[in-house]
């Protein structure tokens, strides 16, 4: 069991690596370099500004220590095949938890501790804490986030589900800080590793005695890896995390216009796909936004030119994977229809999409800045790369992928 | 309509999965396509529907071979898979309406049969529901649906039997019925025996990708020399010959 832990830890942080790699790409860190020199700079201008002994500093330290404490789930890395496959040596179970458990410990740890680290300046100013009482408030939190997650690997062995026990774990971690910054900060510390050492005494009982929870336990560590890649979807294409179709009602008078003829079911079908699937409509909706606010922002005639030509260009590329999104259905393979009606309805919908592009584009064109002739520059050219794109570009494309 | 399979040997890779087999569908019929876990039932179906291309040999619907005309080829054929799929982004009436367009049929008349089929399959109150959220046996039921409205003369029914409930088992058997009685070709797989020799008139036993006896059930008992046994006994017998082969 122990083995069989350390080989699901090493796939675990060979994915996690893979995506963390794409998630912190250059530009990312960057990003995250100026964030937090901005937020650092606000944080010390703040800082100046807090008037000491204010009364609400150790409201919003217990709050915000508390919060951290709560955040964290077990890391149990269970897959749905284990409900059957290691039923027969559940005795055993207890092994490959108590490492998951050693790994689930480390986040909320250093996680606590950093929050800790930063509140220090803000609670010397506003609550006139010594660094000791900040120590010991911060080990008191360490120690109930390790309890909370103990407490949540008991769960996992009770009747009572894992959202009982939410109940217990913020009132203790909330109780055990507010007893921290108002009473004796050692009492709660010590306090604190009472609980751990109950919790922990709990376990050992429940492990030997009790039934494991299989479902609730597989279920868990499913919701959280699937909240983990469904934020790394928002940097990469994360397999399995597919967009639900979304069924947009409200939508439904921009599909009024295809009629129920024979050569525009494959139309019917592209224009559903574009609307209803995130995929598609996400793309034209960030891109669009994104060109209009340039528009807005940038006044150089020469500029958004390009810009403008280069967000329809940017569109029609993306797309294009809706042109062979249904192939793998069967039902799209054995229809009487021909491959030419594909293309031209793709073409069809690709022309009223870029056409509501190009008419955004003019509209605020003409919104943002005064009638002079300058301003055909931009309409005219993207009006160009509209056309440019149906008639040629587009046309040698779908021939490419058909092959 | 008569389907004709002709020495057809194909497959995916270049090693055949079925190995020079033959036999014909009569309209009227309903043969039922037999054999174990990857005997080429589903391989065979595939080929008919000209999903896959055969290696050599032919198919025939009416003398209309695939590459003949792909558009009035595929006209003749509605296929129910065995694992239904569905258009993620289209509501259960956009499936229907969507069948009505590619297979150019006529909107009033064919909602009307839709709307029957929908209430015997206890659907017509999802009509604006993603069927891609419906359990298998709904899903399934969508398919039914889609492949019966069409007025196709060739029906290809994968596994038919497995995830759909015992009623609309036979509320499917009954529509086969009708079909057979209008003059529909019905070909079928599936491992549920005692309903395959309820419904189908004649049978196809497939082993390793050949066809090992076929017939109706008369024929193949005596081609095993096993009088009066059933389909079941006949089937373990097959299986028992790749034994001592």
């Amino acid at each position: 069991m122990k083995s069989l832990w350390q080989q699901r830890f090493v796939q675990h942080a060979k994915e996690q690596s893979k995506f963390l790699k794409l998630v912190f790409n250059e530009y990312f860190i960057l990003a995250i370099i100026f964030l937090i020199g901005a937020v650092g700079f606000w944080y010390s201008q703040a800082l100046d500004q807090l008037p000491p002994n204010s009364w609400w500093a150790r409201p919003v330290a217990i709050l915000v220590l508390g919060l951290v404490t709560l955040l964290f789930k077990p890391v149990t890395l269970l897959q749905a095949a284990d409900a059957a496959f290691l039923l027969p040596r559940e005795k055993e179970l207890p092994q490959y938890l108590v490492a998951a458990r050693r790994y689930s410990l480390i986040m909320p740890s250093i996680t606590t501790a950093l929050t800790g680290f930063f509140l220090t300046p803000f609670l010397a100013r506003g609550a006139a804490f010594t660094l000791v009482k900040v120590v010991f408030l911060t080990l008191t939190a360490i120690v109930a986030a390790i309890s909370i997650i103990i407490n949540q690997f008991n769960s996992l062995y009770q009747k009572s589900t894992i959202f009982s026990k939410i109940g217990q774990n913020t009132l203790g971690s909330f109780l055990l800080l507010i007893i921290a910054a108002y009473v004796n900060e050692v009492a709660a510390l010590i306090l604190a590793l009472i609980w751990c050492g109950f919790n922990y005494y709990q376990w050992q009982q429940l492990a030997a005695k009790q039934i494991f929870n299989w479902l609730q336990a597989v279920d868990i560590e499913a919701n959280r890896s699937y909240q983990l890649k469904r934020f790394y979807n928002l940097f990469t294409d994360v397999p399995g995390i597919a967009h639900q179709a979304v069924r947009r009602q409200w939508l439904d008078w921009l599909l009024k216009p295809i009629k129920p003829k024979h050569r525009n079911a494959y139309l019917y079908l592209f224009a559903r796909g574009f609307l209803r699937n995130s995929d598609y409509s996400g793309i034209f909706v960030r891109l669009t936004i994104i060109c209009l606010l340039l528009i807005y922002a940038i006044h150089n005639y020469l500029l958004i030119t390009i810009i403008t030509a280069l967000f329809l260009y940017l569109v029609e590329f993306q797309l294009l994977p809706l042109y062979k999104n249904y192939d793998g259905i069967v039902l799209t393979q054995i229809y009487p229809l021909t491959q030419s009606q594909k293309q031209q309805s793709f073409q069809v919908l690709l022309l009223v999409v870029l056409g509501m592009q190009w008419l955004f584009i003019v509209i605020t064109l003409l919104l943002c800045n005064h009638l002079t002739t300058q301003l055909l520059w931009p309409v005219v050219v993207s009006l160009l790369m509209v056309i440019f794109l149906l008639k040629w570009y587009l046309p040698r494309q779908l021939t490419k992928l058909n092959k | 309509m008569t389907l004709i399979i002709k020495n057809l040997t194909g497959g995916y890779g270049r090693i055949p999965v079925l190995k020079n087999e033959s036999f014909t569908v009569e309209n009227g019929q309903t043969v039922a396509l037999i054999g174990l876990n990857g005997a080429g039932k589903s391989t065979t179906i595939k080929h008919v529907m000209g999903l896959l291309q055969p290696q050599s040999g032919s198919i025939t619907l009416d003398g209309l071979e695939l590459q003949a005309d792909v558009q009035a080829y595929r006209q003749k054929i509605a296929y129910v898979p065995e694992l239904p799929v569905l258009y993620p982004e289209l509501t259960l009436k956009e499936h229907i309406d969507l069948t009505i367009m590619a297979y150019d049929l006529d909107e009033k008349s064919t909602w009307q049969q839709a709307h029957q089929l929908l209430q015997t399959f206890r659907l017509d109150n999802k009509l604006n529901w993603f069927p891609i959220n419906f359990s298998k046996g709904m899903k399934q039921k969508v398919m039914i649906v889609c492949a019966f409205i069409t007025k196709a003369q060739l029906f290809i029914i994968d596994e038919p039997f497995t995830g759909l409930d015992p009623l609309a088992v036979h509320d499917l058997l009954g529509l086969v019925q009708k079909k057979k009685q209008a003059g529909a070709a019905i070909l079928m797989s599936t491992h549920i025996l005692t309903n395959a020799e309820q419904s189908a008139d004649q049978f196809v036993l497939l082993n390793h990708g050949q066809v090992r006896a076929q017939g109706t059930l008369k024929q193949i008992q005596q081609e095993f020399g096993m009088d009066a046994a059933n389909l079941d006994e006949l089937y373990v017998q097959m299986s028992k010959e790749d034994v001592t082969q």
